[in-house]
């Protein structure tokens, strides 16, 4: 029975570190019309950052706002490169980008030794909590942000660069500070993957984990904050619900693992033709005069 | 390694890079979006033919004749009951569809033929040393297969009325349907002859290394570069692009940047200093952020 709460507050745990990065994506790609195709990058920069500052035993939690400033700066860093690039050719940018941070942490075994990827040997008391309300926390950011008069022109850009522009909006500024925003939540989400699994490599930073938390926004509604934290639990639920299914049928566990990814990519394409919106569709504020 | 052997392989790279590439170039020029799954499309041409040659144990030409031949009508299907449900919603959503199929069509293989690598069965011949360099058998033909293929390609779309029409709808979907060339026709043709062009790249290149699900995720930016770098739509330029990222790829690892670092001997450094051999993806995704940092739009400033 402890066993079964235990991995119950992992699970919500776990889901939650997915929720605020689906949050984190869902700014840049739903609020902002940003593609990125890199969201794993900020996971892992944020992990990376946690884990050398834990292993420098630098205290945790400031660990944690070192590894916001670092994805942060990453954000910054990536939305220079957008200037007036379209959406596909950026898409295809941020993967390159996010895949080189992986060879680097890959390659360069005296930053984070390697492929052998590095522990994080530290209990922080209330740990599960934590991430709950700091998802929470997130979610009433992004509310917040979505209402603001700079959510606002966001969704402006979103739907192309002209009128911003003759509105005399500085729109790279807003990029800039919309991937620096997305990028400092995402910071904040690798920083508590690595706290929860006592452990990052590499590994962790595959494109396919980018595409899994695309799954999400694209299920939940881009657009739509509540949305995405309902389709993360969703995509979540369905992931690693799955994987018990070798307990039920008698399947090979290889065999399993692929269909599960399967599903997602299933999943995508289903959601993207019959019901592109999502589950729960962006609302449109109308001003009542 | 010496240097004709490097360019020797950097050859068989971009011949093998530049099938694969042409074919999402035209896919690219025509549909408009970033078709993330016709790599996948190559590994799954792959995978066709090893069930033609080994488990029906077919001669390896009629393989992957036949491999390429299916792979073609596979991408008619995927026009007709995926992307053309998504078609006219701008470039965003049918890329996204395009994600979710890679997903799905490499978790297929995987789950069908399990991680192993596999490898064709043909009979070994010796290979031949050119000019001090080793080139294998089937690099030889994936060279003269490349070049024919190529060539065919550039005369079907230059000299044929279906490649008029294709360069047509490629360069405005409203004037060619104007000219009463029937523009879905084309699509569906498009996406026939860019499948059939990865599945036969994908064929080359499981046949010069080895076949595994994995095949495809190293493939995707290098072709995506080679694309944009020759400038989308042009095939001529997929060549050219698929050439430098192949050049890129080989001579980058093979070339010692001690001198260039040491700034040729006004500084100290160790006698050796080359990229390891992890880094070759790196060259690639370097050159791709570097590359649409100087042109934002693309090479050919062409808005998409």
């Amino acid at each position: 029975m402890e066993q079964l709460l235990g991995f119950a507050l992992y699970m919500v745990a776990v889901t939650s570190v997915f929720c605020i990065l689906a949050m984190s994506l869902d700014l840049q790609a739903g609020g902002c019309g940003l593609m990125n195709f890199g969201q794993v990058a900020f996971m892992l920069l944020g992990a990376y950052t946690t884990a050398i500052g834990v292993n420098a035993d630098i205290n945790p939690y400031a660990c944690m706002v070192l590894s916001m400033i670092v994805a942060a700066i990453f954000g910054v860093l990536m939305s220079l490169t957008v200037k007036n690039m379209s959406g596909t050719y950026w898409g295809i940018l941020s993967l390159s980008a996010a895949e080189l941070i992986r060879l680097i942490f890959l390659n360069e075994r005296w930053l984070a030794d390697g492929a052998n990827g590095l522990s994080v040997l530290v209990t922080l008391p209330y740990l599960h909590l934590t991430i709950f309300v700091s998802m929470l926390l997130v979610y009433l950011l992004m509310r917040t942000i979505w209402r603001s008069p700079f959510g606002r022109v966001i969704r402006m850009i979103r739907e192309g660069d002209r009128l911003p522009l003759a509105l005399g909006k500085n729109v790279l500024l807003f990029k800039a500070e919309t991937m620096a925003i997305g990028g400092a939540v995402g910071g904040l989400a690798g920083s508590f993957y690595a706290l929860l699994n006592s452990y990052i490599s590499p590994d962790d930073g595959l494109p396919i984990e980018t595409f899994i938390v695309w799954a999400m926004i694209v299920v939940g509604g881009r657009g739509n904050v509540f949305g995405v934290i309902i389709g993360t639990v969703f995509v979540q639920f369905l992931f690693v619900g799955t994987r018990f299914l070798t307990n039920i049928i008698s399947i090979n566990p290889d065999i399993l693992s692929a269909l599960r990814l399967g599903l997602i990519g299933v999943l995508i394409m289903a959601v993207m033709m019959w019901r592109p919106q999502g589950l729960l569709p962006e609302r449109k504020r109308i001003y009542r005069i | 390694m010496n240097l004709i052997q490097v360019i020797i392989n950097s050859l068989i790279t971009s011949a093998e890079l530049g099938l694969i590439a042409i074919g999402l170039s035209m896919t690219f020029a025509i549909l408009r979006f970033a078709n993330f799954a016709h790599v996948e499309a190559a590994v799954m041409g792959a995978y066709l033919g090893f069930l033609f040659n080994v488990v029906f144990g077919w001669n390896l030409f009629l393989s992957a004749l036949f491999a390429v031949a299916l792979m073609g009508g596979v991408g008619c299907l995927f026009h007709r009951y995926i992307f053309k449900r998504v078609a006219g919603t701008g470039d965003v959503t049918p890329m996204i569809v395009s994600l979710g199929l890679a997903i799905a069509i490499r978790s297929g293989l995987q789950a069908i033929w399990g991680p192993q690598h596999k490898i064709y069965d043909y009979e070994i011949l010796p290979g031949k040393m050119v000019f001090g360099a080793f080139i294998t058998f089937p690099q030889i033909g994936i060279l003269i297969t490349a070049v024919a293929a190529m060539l065919g390609f550039y005369a079907l779309l230059q000299f044929s009325r279906i490649g008029k029409a294709m360069r047509a709808t490629s360069a405005n979907v409203e004037l060619a349907q104007a000219c009463s060339i029937d523009t879905e026709k084309v699509i569906l043709f498009v996406w026939f002859l860019g499948t059939a062009f990865a599945a036969l790249g994908g064929f080359m290149i499981a046949w010069d290394t080895q076949l595994d699900p994995y095949l495809g995720f190293n493939l995707v930016i290098p072709i995506f570069c080679a694309v944009l770098i020759g400038g989308v739509g042009s095939i001529q330029g997929a060549i050219i692009g698929a050439l430098i990222v192949g050049f890129a790829q080989n001579f980058g690892l093979a070339v010692n940047f001690a001198p260039l670092i040491g700034l040729f001997g006004l500084i100290d450094v160790p006698a050796d200093i080359s990229l390891p051999g992890a880094y070759k993806p790196a060259i690639t995704y370097l050159a791709v952020v570097l590359l649409l940092l100087i042109r934002p739009t693309g090479i050919t400033r062409k808005e998409l």
